[in-house]
């Protein structure tokens, strides 16, 4: 009888791994070796003719910590996220729960809002080239009206990163409204029913009920902005290549730099380590302690 | 006004429906001219067969010829004086005379900047030049930073 137990155990176990093994198979391919092998290359020198690449620790990321580009890297990209994720959060709630209401032509708002995840970074940075040239493009233009002096958005340290950011914001808050109006279809009537008969203010409905049941949507959608922050650099080229003066670089583009404007491959590869690792942290941190607080239903 | 490779000049000779003109370039303490383009390399570890192959296409690449219908079909320099004697790039130049504004304008140019790490050192002295002219910072200051980076940068090289 044992026997036979063990033998049905051993045949689930078998089934579950024969399950897994696709995923197993492709993230191993696609993820897990190709990071293992950049932590492993930015353990050795970059080999030149007379130099051939050898083992070095860490000097890699020691060099890094003394390259001055890097912490204004860094930094950009700290204000960048630190920006981007909760500004584009908050108006892709905004624009759900006006979308969401009954309001006339509720289809062509939501499409509007929409638009500009449907458009390639590229164009839309194309676009946003148009609004932010000075003299031509159409901030300058609707400033001239007013007798505003002509801004060269991109043009200048205190304003480049900025303009990017507001790019960044308007790109993405569109595609988390999605996320956002899919959940809020999934809140039961009867809840508002019930809030309305207890007298409840709207507020303290959107407040006490509706936020907390989109918890585990704000969750994944601050992940991925998070990701995003990172990962989002295709208008950079279009628009500002990380200038002036480094102004308006952030970390991947850096790492981009240095892989294939510089080869300098060990550095990029110590430096997209080190970017992994940040990642994992926060993302661990979201998920295990938010993940506690969360409400699923 | 547009301040452009003369490698687009044919281009927009074919499409400006305007008349138009070129310069030189604009000088202060002294005139200049930015040069830069492809090479052409042949190695040492490679055989006979490939590097007499490889020289054939390269004296057929730069032969005055090739260079004057380049010249013609692009704007770029031809690469050689010897491709400013062609008949066919002295009748394009008679006609339209533009076409030799890069070329007499070399005589401002120095060698290209060349060093170890060229392109990250060179992206030093393009900080310190934004730096100045969108006034961030002193030139003298933009500088010495540029000559920091530098520093660093070829420390293995001394």
């Amino acid at each position: 009888m044992s026997a036979h137990a063990n033998l049905e155990r051993r045949r689930q176990a078998i089934y579950g791994w024969l399950l897994l093994s696709p995923a197993a198979v492709l993230l191993t391919l696609f993820a897990f070796y190709p990071s293992i092998a950049t932590l492993w290359s930015s353990l050795f020198s970059r080999g030149t003719r007379r130099k051939p690449s050898e083992f070095v620790g860490t000097e890699n990321y020691a060099d890094l910590f003394a390259d001055p580009t890097f912490w204004i890297v860094v930094k950009n990209n700290l204000l960048y996220a630190g920006i981007t994720i909760p500004v584009s959060i908050f108006i892709a709630l905004s624009m759900a729960l006006w979308a969401n209401s009954k309001i006339s032509a509720r289809g062509f708002v939501r499409t509007a809002y929409f638009t500009p995840t449907v458009l390639p970074m590229i164009a839309a940075a194309n676009l946003w080239l148009f609004f932010y040239t000075p003299g031509l493009g159409v901030l300058d233009q609707i400033g001239s009206l007013f007798g505003l002096p002509s801004v060269n958005w991109l043009g200048q340290p205190e304003t480049a990163l900025w303009a990017i950011i507001i790019v960044t914001i308007w790109k993405e808050a569109g595609f988390f409204m999605i996320f956002y109006l899919a959940a809020l279809q999934t809140i039961p009537a009867d809840l508002k029913e019930a809030a309305d008969i207890e007298g409840a203010s709207r507020w303290t409905y959107t407040r006490r009920i509706v936020l907390p049941l989109l918890m585990p949507t704000t969750l994944f959608i601050a992940v991925n902005a998070m990701i995003n922050s990172v990962k989002l650099i295709d208008h950079l080229f279009i628009l500002t290549k990380g200038g002036p003066s480094d102004a308006s670089k952030l970390i991947l583009y850096y790492i981009y730099e240095m892989a294939f404007a510089f080869f300098d491959a060990p550095s990029a590869a110590a430096m997209t380590i080190m970017v992994i690792a940040v990642l994992g942290v926060v993302a661990a941190v979201q998920f295990l302690y938010l993940d506690k607080r969360t409400h699923y239903q | 006004m547009m301040w452009h490779s003369t490698g687009n000049l044919t281009a927009v000779k074919n499409n400006a429906s305007f008349d138009f003109g070129v310069a030189e370039l604009p000088g202060n303490v002294r005139l200049g001219s930015p040069t830069g383009g492809g090479n052409f390399y042949l190695f040492k570890d490679t055989t006979d067969e490939e590097r007499a192959a490889a020289l054939k296409l390269m004296q057929f690449m730069t032969s005055p010829e090739q260079a004057a219908a380049w010249s013609i079909g692009t704007g770029y320099m031809g690469v050689s004086p010897a491709a400013y004697e062609t008949e066919a790039l002295q009748a394009y130049t008679a006609e339209f005379p533009p076409a030799l504004v890069a070329r007499n304008q070399l005589e401002n140019a120095v060698a290209e900047f060349s060093t170890f790490e060229t392109a990250r050192v060179r992206d030093g002295l393009n900080n310190a030049i934004q730096s100045a002219l969108t006034g961030a910072k002193e030139p003298a200051e933009a500088l010495a930073e540029a000559q920091a980076a530098a520093e660093r940068l070829l420390e293995d090289y001394r």
